[in-house]
């Protein structure tokens, strides 16, 4: 039951992956797409976060403006405030002279700066173009797009802005576009919101505020909840017991004392992890605290085999990994 | 330097960092030991976790400012401080409002302001408005008359740019006011309406063009909005400027907290660089969450010693294994930390370096137990 939900939410063809800074978004948004490529899936990832970061776990060269194929059936690229106004400008006026005799003048850069949010909605915008994109044959050039949002406060600027766009600016262009990027942010069966924290007091307190301002304001569908690096028990309840004896002997305390607080650790972690699967219901992911010393494309390929899991779809590991 | 001797000349105290390394719990800390040593102390937060806030007797959003009552610290198992303790949390929106209704100087273009359709979403989603109005909210605290403060500790917005916080107000009000928006905006305080200026069959080029952009009707929303705080300018410039003054005060001591691992020693490198280019006073940083070794008291590791005795208890063979590989770990990890700590040293500014605690801080008894420590170190 649980595994069919996981399944049914990876498999969206419209995936944002947003939490506080610093829980792993990027691996876990590059886990969900390397996934979603394994299966075949014509998949894009779309870095709104610092940049480079998809890139180095998924060991290829930097992602740019435009989306490239870096493995098979994954394409990455990212989105810059930038390069996003730009492509957005030409695709309104259809003309690259025209562009840069307006968007190159000094006072008109200056003022385009100056309108508070234009940066992230041509972001979103940009986000939504590859949506509409297709292939000779008319079907979709992308079966997959997996954003990897910016931590929570932006990524809810970045996913609601279409939404205010729409509802408050005047008739015209922008509402235009935001109605249809609103549309795809909307869709209750094709796109969702997937909530990524670690097992810590603030990362899911800012998780449990996401999700209800994705019900309230963003009305976005629910993806998973993915608890990160949650530490796997050192001892069984059974082993801790034996330990007890050790706190007699001076020379042997320091380690039940190390042991005492690891488990108060994990028990620290299982009380977060279980306020956020049970304040958030929805079906819920757990990748164990990773060694140190996995290359980080090994680390999203152990993520992507935890999602596998989840989901009740395991496949053989990747080539290269442990 | 002691955080102590910092927190006795300092009248105001700012908290930088990047997030997630206990910047509110270490700012309200430092409050609660200013209370202690008898000052009355406001400790301004952003954007506190719940339970933290519900410590600080913040239970709802708001400005307001609360004082942690006695009856409070006695229910923690604590003496009430012979000092006052109050706090309050931003509320960026209600802020924005707030700061409208006091200072904009003509009752009905400020209605028409308030009214704009764009003002409520943008105000406060605007990029820096948070710590604008951080900037507003100590300027009020510093110059008011009532309940004067010894002590203000401002916890700045998280954030990974060491420049946002001290940049973030004047690009604000650069944004809000320069050329290219008074451009917009001049036509539309002259007529009341902006659309001439962009339908004018003389219109440039450049504005027909940016009229097809984003909608002509959008362009004047705009430049409404932009005029109604372009009202306000001088206020804005003259308070950013005297906010200015305090913070490059020798009585105003930024402390940069951090914790001390590779990324966030690197952040708490750069917030160092950039307050040293500002030439405002440094009190230290303080490092939260230094891993504790289990063996820090010397005691050598006897791993032989462990596997017998559990071997003993008929554990599982690779038990003691499995332990004496967790407490290598942890010992490694304080060696590592306590290094990092020491480089930071030679940039001149005292390091506090406060072990983790064993449990997260989100009452006034882990608080207090948090600045036991601090002030420990």
């Amino acid at each position: 039951m649980s595994d069919a939900l996981v399944r049914e939410r990876l498999d969206r063809p419209f995936q944002v992956v947003a939490g506080k800074g610093g829980v792993g978004r990027t691996l876990v948004a590059s886990a969900i797409a390397l996934r979603a490529a394994a299966a075949g899936e014509r998949t894009l990832l779309l870095e709104a976060n610092a940049p480079d970061n998809a890139a180095r776990y998924l060991g290829v060269d930097a992602s740019v403006d435009e989306p490239r194929e870096v493995l098979d059936n994954l394409w990455l690229c990212r989105m810059t405030p930038a390069g996003a106004l730009r492509e957005y400008a030409l695709m309104v006026l259809r003309f690259k002279a025209l562009y840069g005799l307006v968007f190159e003048n000094r006072l008109v850069k200056y003022f385009l700066r100056s309108i508070p949010s234009l940066a992230e909605f041509t972001m979103m915008g940009k986000a939504w173009y590859h949506t509409t994109e297709t292939r000779k044959d008319g079907s979709p050039k992308y079966t997959r797009i997996v954003l990897d949002a910016p931590a929570t406060g932006h990524a809810v600027t970045l996913l609601s802005l279409s939404r205010i766009v729409a509802d408050v600016v005047p008739a015209g262009i922008m509402r235009t576009a935001a109605e249809k990027m609103a549309a795809v942010v909307e869709s209750p069966t094709a796109s969702c919101l997937h909530l990524v924290a670690t097992p810590e007091e603030m990362p899911v307190n800012e998780a449990i505020e996401l999700a209800t301002t994705q019900r309230t304001r963003l009305r976005m569908a629910s993806g998973v909840v993915v608890v990160n690096r949650r530490l796997p028990p050192l001892v069984s309840a059974e082993e801790a017991l034996l330990l007890a004896p050790l706190r007699a002997d001076a020379r042997l305390a320091p380690y039940a004392e190390a042991v005492e607080r690891r488990r108060e650790l994990e028990a620290v972690q299982a009380e977060h992890a279980a306020r956020l699967t049970h304040v958030l219901e929805r079906p819920a992911v757990t990748i164990e605290e990773l060694p140190a010393e996995l290359t980080p494309f090994q680390q999203v390929d152990r993520a992507r085999r935890a999602l596998d899991l989840a989901a009740g779809t395991a496949r053989p590991p990747a080539v290269g990994a442990p | 330097m002691s955080m102590g001797a910092v927190i006795d000349d300092a009248r105001v105290i700012v908290s930088v960092g990047p997030g997630g390394v206990g910047k509110t719990s270490t700012s309200a800390a430092i409050a609660l030991e200013a209370a202690r040593r008898g000052q009355r102390v406001a400790v301004l937060t952003i954007d506190p976790a719940r339970r933290l806030a519900n410590a600080l007797g913040l239970t709802e959003m708001g400005s307001e400012e609360r004082r942690i009552g006695e009856e409070a610290f006695r229910a923690a198992g604590l003496a009430p401080p012979s000092g006052v303790m109050t706090a309050m949390m931003l509320d960026v929106a209600a802020m924005w409002d707030e700061t409208v209704r006091r200072h904009h100087p003509d009752p009905a273009r400020r209605d028409r302001l308030l009214q704009n359709r764009m003002y409520q979403t943008l105000a406060s989603t605007l990029a820096g408005s948070q710590e604008y109005m951080a900037m507003e909210k100590l300027h009020e605290l510093s110059t008011r008359t009532h309940d004067r403060l010894d002590l203000i500790v401002l916890d700045t917005p998280p954030s990974t740019h060491a420049m946002d916080f001290l940049e973030a107000p004047s690009k604000l009000l650069d944004a809000l006011d320069n050329e290219a928006t008074r451009w917009l905006t001049e036509p539309f305080k002259a007529r009341g309406r902006v659309a001439s200026r962009i339908f004018d069959a003389g219109g440039s080029l450049v504005t027909r063009t940016l009229g097809r952009f984003t909608g002509t009707e959008t362009l004047e929303a705009l430049a409404e909005l932009l005029s109604g705080f372009q009202d306000m300018f001088d206020g804005f410039k003259t308070r950013a400027r005297a906010v200015n003054a305090l913070l490059s005060d020798p009585q105003t001591a930024f402390v940069i907290v951090s914790a001390p691992r590779p990324g966030p020693i690197t952040d708490a490198r750069a917030f160092h660089a950039r307050l040293r280019e500002e030439a405002v006073r440094i009190g230290g940083f303080v490092l939260n969450r230094a891993t504790v070794d289990p063996f820090a008291g010397g005691a050598p590791h006897e791993p032989d010693r462990l596997a017998a005795a559990l071997a003993g208890a008929g554990a599982s063979p690779d038990l003691a294994a499995r332990i004496e590989a967790l407490v290598s770990e942890r010992a490694a990890a304080a060696r590592a930390e306590a290094k990092q700590a020491e480089n930071l040293r030679h940039l001149g500014a005292p390091v506090w370096l406060v072990p983790e605690l064993r449990r997260d801080v989100h009452d006034l008894a882990g608080l207090d137990r948090l600045r036991e420590h601090l002030f420990a170190a």
